[in-house]
Order: C-alpha cells, then structure tokens, then sequence
C-alpha cells in the first residue's frame, strides 16, 4: 500500500499533514506513519516539519503511463502493443518471458519502478533501486531465427546511446559489445535474452538498466565504477522523458532489424567505440588474450590485433589493460 | 602431458563426430583439429603463462580402436545431437552460482532449456528438440564453439 497508494499522494512535493493523509487512505496515523517508514527504508527522503506534515522534497516522478504512450512518435506508437508499468517486479526480463509464455508478442513493453532480482549477464546482480533509475524490458519476435540477429546486441546499445544523446548526456561511449559508459564510468547495461527455435521462429527480450538518479545507499553496492544521467547532466531529467527517447530509438530499430541487419548500424557503433586503438584485455571463459582493439567486423565481433595475429571474440569482457 | 593421453584423444575424436577437442590440465592444454587442409591438427597454446615443455603430439591418425580400447569417458555417440545455432561461449547454467541445466543420465522433454550459448551478451536458451536421456555433454562450460558444433546428444 505504501508504494502503490500513498507514494502518489506524496509525490507531488507538497506538505501532506498526517491526519489528511489518513483520512484519503483510511486508515489512522499511526498506520500511516509506518507506511511513511516503509517509503524511507526504500531509500525515499521524506521531510517531516510539525504543522505542516510530510513531503518529499522537490517530489518525486514516478513512471506514468498514459504520458509514455502518449509522449512516442506517432509511427513508433503502432509499433507498441502493449505498455505495462509495474510498481515492484523480481526482473522487468523475467516478467516479458512470463508473458510471452501466455502468449505476449513483439511490442510488448514491461516497465518497473523497483527490481528485486534485477539480473545483469551471467546471474550477476543488477543495483535496482526504488524510482531512481529505468528498468526497461521489451519482446520482440523474429522469423529468420539467430541467425538473422546478428549484431542485434550491439545496434540496441547505438539506440540506447542516441537516446541519451537527445538529452546531451555528455561524453557516451560503448564498451563492446554494449555497456552504456558515460566519461568511461557504467551508466547503464543491456542483456538480452532468447527464446524459442533458434533456427527458425524466436523471442527476443532486450532488458536496459540505466542509472537515472541512483540513491547513494543503493550505489554503495555496485562493484564497478559508475554514474547516473543526474551527475553527468548535473541536472534531474524525467525518466518518463528518457523512456520515451529510448522507445522512439528502440522499437523501429526492432521493427527494421530484420531487413536491415546489422550494416547500418556497424558505422554508428564504431563513433561510439569507447576502446578503439587501445591495449585491452579479453576475458572469455577462462582465457585472457592481451590485445589492440580495432573495432568490430561485419558481424559484430570485436576485432582484437594480438601477438599471435588478428583475432575476432564473439563473446567475453572486455578492461583497459593497466599501464605497467 | 602423457603422449598416451594425447594419442586416446585422437582417437576419441576419430570415433566422435567431433571436429575439434581442447583439453587443459593445469598449465598445459592441447586442441586438436579433425582433418585436413591448412589447418594445424595440433595446437599446444597456453596464454599469459611461462611455457611449460611443449608435448609433440602426432597428427591424427587412422583409428584403430578396438572394442576394449573404447574409453569409458566418452562412448561412441548415436544419440541426437544438439548443435549450436550461433557462434559464441557454452554456459551450462544460467549463472556461476547455479546449478548445470542437465547433467549427462538426466531425462528431458521437447522445449527443456538445456545450454545456454551467449554472443555478444545475447543469451540464446537452447531447448532440445527430442525427449530422452542426456547422452553426453561435449563442450565444457564457458568454452567457445562455433556455428552447427555439436553441443550435446540426446538417447
């Protein structure tokens, strides 16, 4: 109840006395009062001045979904089947491959204000705070099975980048194959997830984590370095906006990628290459090759120039390697 | 490592339908090709660590194998192979911390998820496509394989 029906009362940065608060929730202070403890234990800063009541200071935007359906560019709306905007969910991914399960398609578009289980690749965690940041998942299905994906990965980074380059983030790079990094610090992560026959008719989950507003409780548990839209634009932009960016990117990338494949893409991505000519190293499985970045090939595959000559990696992480 | 040991994986990829084994123990590891052309049958590369002595293995040979020799390890395979749709790394679970998918004797049905292939950060879960008894496991996990490799095979 906290999240669903008393957040929104408050979110609108006006002093709300307990008593009023009460009377629309119907129930007593007290129990309002520990509604409020369950909002701040989310990491919410919410004021209390005697008189007056509780706000949250320059209030707070949450994720709103007729703005989004109505905020997307008339040729993208078609595209969007449908919009769900969920309060608390274990994985926006997780949800999409629930619902494609009962039978959801392409343009199905899952939203979440908090992860509980946010995933990153490999099980990993992914920091998923209350109405701070995007958790974006969206399904799209695909005839021509894997194959006709290649390059798919890294052409929904160059999307998610031109998206934030609307709003003048500055200094957006690409680590391949697609973190988001802003000044060479995270600010925001791709994985994508399929299902189906693989040689034939498949569904694709694209999940984006972007840190908009990181709480700084919560950025205390990211293990690498990291940023948010608010600390590069030294300013707060709306998310519903941002979403909107990244849906107008996203779903005619999606609608297209299936005539167009990966070409058009490859040159995009390689402007935002953020390690190109530099001495990096690929850990794959168990395997360390030291090596010159040189972009990518026609497919997307990194283009390493080691020792042993030209390589391609088809997977792996990718880290600057120290100066020694 | 054992010249023995590298003699009994040609042969095991010789029965196999296998097209190239990697084999590390420790330091050391040895890939071995399947046949012709420019490609080198053996390979003795070990990355970012002091060189140990270098085994000379043979290039493959006809096999000679004989019903006794057949390693346990690794039976003739019949069953329905699994091959991999997509170039990229071989996970058998969804994550470090979780248990393998399947495990070689263990039943599955049409649509279990049983491998997942990761390219480029793209995780393909791969579901078989026959019901039956896990046969064997070919590829290690996290190992690289390429378009069309056998995967797994299925009795």
């Amino acid at each position: 109840m906290a999240k669903t029906v008393l957040l929104p009362l408050i979110a609108d940065g006006e002093f709300h006395s307990g008593q009023e608060l009460a009377a629309v929730l119907g129930v007593s202070r007290t129990a309002v009062w520990k509604q409020l403890a369950k909002l701040q234990d989310l990491g919410l800063e919410i004021e209390s001045v005697r008189g007056k009541g509780y706000r949250i200071n320059g209030g707070l935007e949450l994720l709103d979904q007729p703005r989004i359906e109505a905020g997307l560019q008339p040729g993208v709306r078609s595209l969007l089947t449908e919009l769900v905007v969920a309060v608390v969910l274990d994985s926006t991914n997780a949800e999409v491959l629930r619902r494609l399960q009962q039978g959801g398609g392409s343009g199905l578009v899952c939203l979440a204000e908090q992860q509980t289980a946010g995933r990153g690749r490999l099980g990993r965690q992914w920091i998923s705070p209350f109405a701070g940041n995007i958790y974006l998942s969206l399904a799209w299905e695909f005839a021509g099975g894997a194959a006709a994906l290649e390059g798919l990965s890294l052409a929904v980074g160059v999307a998610v980048a031109r998206a934030l380059q609307q709003f003048a983030v500055p200094d957006i790079a690409l680590k391949w194959p697609n973190d988001i990094l802003c000044s060479g610090a995270k600010l925001g992560g791709i994985l994508i997830e399929m299902v189906g026959d693989a040689a034939g008719s498949c569904q694709v989950v694209i999940g984006i984590g972007l840190n908009v507003q990181m709480p700084a409780r919560a950025g205390k548990d990211i293990d690498q370095r990291w940023t948010d839209i608010r600390t590069a634009l030294g300013t707060s932009v709306s998310r519903n906006q941002i979403v909107i960016a990244l849906l107008d990117q996203l779903l005619p990338l999606l609608g297209g990628y299936e005539d167009s494949g990966f070409s058009p893409w490859r040159e995009r991505w390689l402007v935002l290459d953020a390690h190109a000519g530099k001495d990096v190293i690929v850990v794959s499985g168990d395997r360390r090759t030291a090596g010159t970045a040189r972009g990518i090939d026609e497919t997307g595959a990194l283009v390493l120039d080691t020792a042993l000559g030209r390589q391609l990696f088809h997977g792996g992480e990718v880290s600057v390697r120290a100066v020694e | 490592m054992d010249i023995r040991k590298v003699k009994k994986l040609i042969e095991l990829l010789e029965e196999s339908n296998i097209s190239e084994i990697e084999i590390k123990e420790g330091e050391e590891s040895v890939r071995i090709t399947r046949g012709g052309g420019n490609v080198p049958p053996v390979l003795v590369a070990p990355m970012a660590a002091p060189a140990p002595a270098l085994t000379s293995a043979p290039a493959p040979v006809a096999p000679a194998a004989t019903a006794e020799e057949a390693p346990v390890v690794a039976p003739a395979l019949n069953g329905h192979v699994v091959k991999s749709p997509m170039v990229g790394s071989f996970y058998r679970s969804p994550s470090p911390s979780s248990p393998a998918l399947v495990e070689v004797g263990q039943h599955v049905k049409v649509g279990d998820v049983i491998c997942i292939i990761e390219a480029m950060k793209m995780m393909n879960q791969i579901e078989t496509d026959k019901a039956g008894v896990i046969e064997a496991i070919l590829v290690e996990n996290g190992q690289a394989v390429e378009f069309d490799q056998p995967l797994i095979t299925i009795v």
